[in-house]
């Protein structure tokens, strides 16, 4: 599809048509209802510890180490991004198993063009939508059915 | 007699000279009547009919000020609530869901009596429906079906309302609102195959979240596995083992700080593992089902193509059943 569609995900850059209709920007619900964009004091105080090292080890070791992660959110984003919306727990094993699944996540998902490079669109949505109910929504599975004839 | 004078015209040049200039005079009305023909006064057709040239050629938002344009100028047009409602359909092929909505909600509250209502509350359910609301989007569909006397739009709202029922994976109501569809709509053919095909959906080869968690639990990568990530299974093995050893080796080490840091990452990649092998075994069992529901709608299309056959090109009419 050549349409693009710029969704606003922490200024992140723009999301292809394909990628957007395959993992559609859930609602935050009850248990997520922390946006990425909402301030910290908002977040319960596991939250907020966790999202400190996250932030810890991107300015300081990232820096160093460099840019590795071929998706986006990149994996420290992610993590910041898990941590929010289900909390320091289940944000942390969400986390590990982002850095496991990465090599055969990228030869499903689709490629995006994020400020000009190109990136896998694995969000946290991409993983949780077995089990997370987003508040209003009837359904957990974002599958695309087109229009019939 | 005086000579006559070296800058003086030919007299035959000079007859001609009268002959352009009478002939500009003669033709000059003609040249105006003719400007006045290409001026056109734009009427309310006129503008409609841009207004839906831009949409055929799928240029939305160029349709969109042009049927604003009638809005503007023909504000007391017994045509304003199609054009409201084009707006609408406009913002819908344009993928503007919320807009989409908002202009049907103008249109609602400009014209509750429009002969478009049953228009307006499919195309809502349509937005609705996009933006993944199916209750609202059911709602609506039943809504259009009670309105509408045109039997086509209302098998359309009764295949959309199944639609939605297939989005939200509850096979059994979209199998019975498929089959509500009339058999001599030409709906027909689309739904009836499709709801065959749903009730075959429980015999995919499916993989059990359950067994993927298990089989991790057992041995890291071994979920993996069973859910067909091989570059996934080798990694969680890899990092669990390596972990795991440099984990033990420290402790039997004393080397308590060390072991306790790798402890906690182990935790990490032993949670991680177990969560990534049910993780891929929902994602294995949602590609399933996509790719299911997208050859039993690509199955039941009409399709045309163009082929060479011999010296001589062939239209091709494909109908699969």
């Amino acid at each position: 599809m050549a349409a693009l569609i710029v969704i606003s995900a922490s200024g992140t850059g723009e999301v292809s048509a394909e990628a957007s209709e395959e993992f559609r920007e859930a609602p935050q619900g009850k248990a997520g209802a922390v946006s990425p964009e909402d301030p910290l004091e908002t977040l319960a105080m596991g939250q907020r510890f966790g999202i400190a090292v996250v932030n810890f080890f991107i300015r300081t070791i990232s820096q160093v180490d460099g840019d590795r992660c071929p998706c986006f959110p990149t994996c420290s984003d992610y993590a910041r991004r898990a941590i929010r919306k289900h909390g320091l727990l289940i944000g942390f094993v969400m986390t590990f198993d982002r850095l496991m699944h990465e090599a055969d996540e990228i030869h499903r998902v689709p490629r995006i063009p994020i400020f000009g490079v190109p990136r896998y669109y694995d969000p946290v949505e991409n993983n949780d939508f077995w089990w997370y109910r987003p508040e209003g929504s009837t359904s957990m599975v974002h599958s695309t059915i087109k229009r019939g004839p | 007699m005086l000579p006559s004078s070296p800058i003086s015209p030919a007299p035959w040049f000079r007859m001609m000279l009268w002959l352009v200039g009478a002939g500009l005079f003669l033709f000059l009305p003609q040249v105006e009547s003719a400007e006045f023909s290409s001026t056109i006064t734009i009427d309310e057709n006129a503008q409609m009919k841009l207004a839906d040239h831009f949409f055929q050629e799928g240029d939305y938002e160029q349709a969109i000020t042009e049927y604003k344009r009638f809005l503007f100028f023909f504000p007391q047009s017994p045509r304003s609530d199609e054009a409201l409602l084009k707006i609408a359909q406009s913002f819908l092929n344009g993928k503007k869901w919320n807009e989409a909505i908002q202009a049907i909600d103008r249109l609602l509250s400009r014209f509750p009596q429009t002969s478009f209502l049953d228009r307006a509350f499919f195309l809502k359910g349509i937005a609705y429906r996009e933006q993944n609301e199916h209750s609202k989007a059911r709602a609506l569909f039943e809504r259009t079906k009670k309105l509408t006397v045109d039997p086509v739009l209302r098998d359309e709202a009764q295949k959309e309302i199944a639609l939605t029922f297939v989005r939200e994976e509850n096979w059994g109501e979209a199998i019975r609102a498929f089959r509500q569809i009339d058999p001599a709509s030409p709906l027909y053919g689309f739904a009836e195959p499709f709801a065959q095909g749903l009730e075959r959906i429980h015999e995919l080869p499916y993989k059990s979240p359950q067994v993927a968690g298990f089989l991790a639990a057992i041995l890291p990568g071994a979920g993996h596995l069973y859910v067909e990530r091989y570059r996934d299974a080798g990694i969680a093995f890899l990092l669990n083992a390596a972990f795991l050893w440099g984990m033990v080796e420290s402790f039997e080490r004393k080397n308590y700080v060390v072991g306790g840091i790798l402890t906690f990452f182990e935790i990490g990649w032993y949670s991680g593992n177990i969560y990534s092998a049910v993780s891929g075994a929902h994602k294995f069992n949602r590609k399933q089902k996509k790719d299911f529901l997208h050859r039993l709608e690509q199955d039941h299309q009409l399709k045309i193509g163009v082929t060479q056959w011999g010296s001589c090109k062939a239209v091709l009419f494909e109908l699969r059943f």
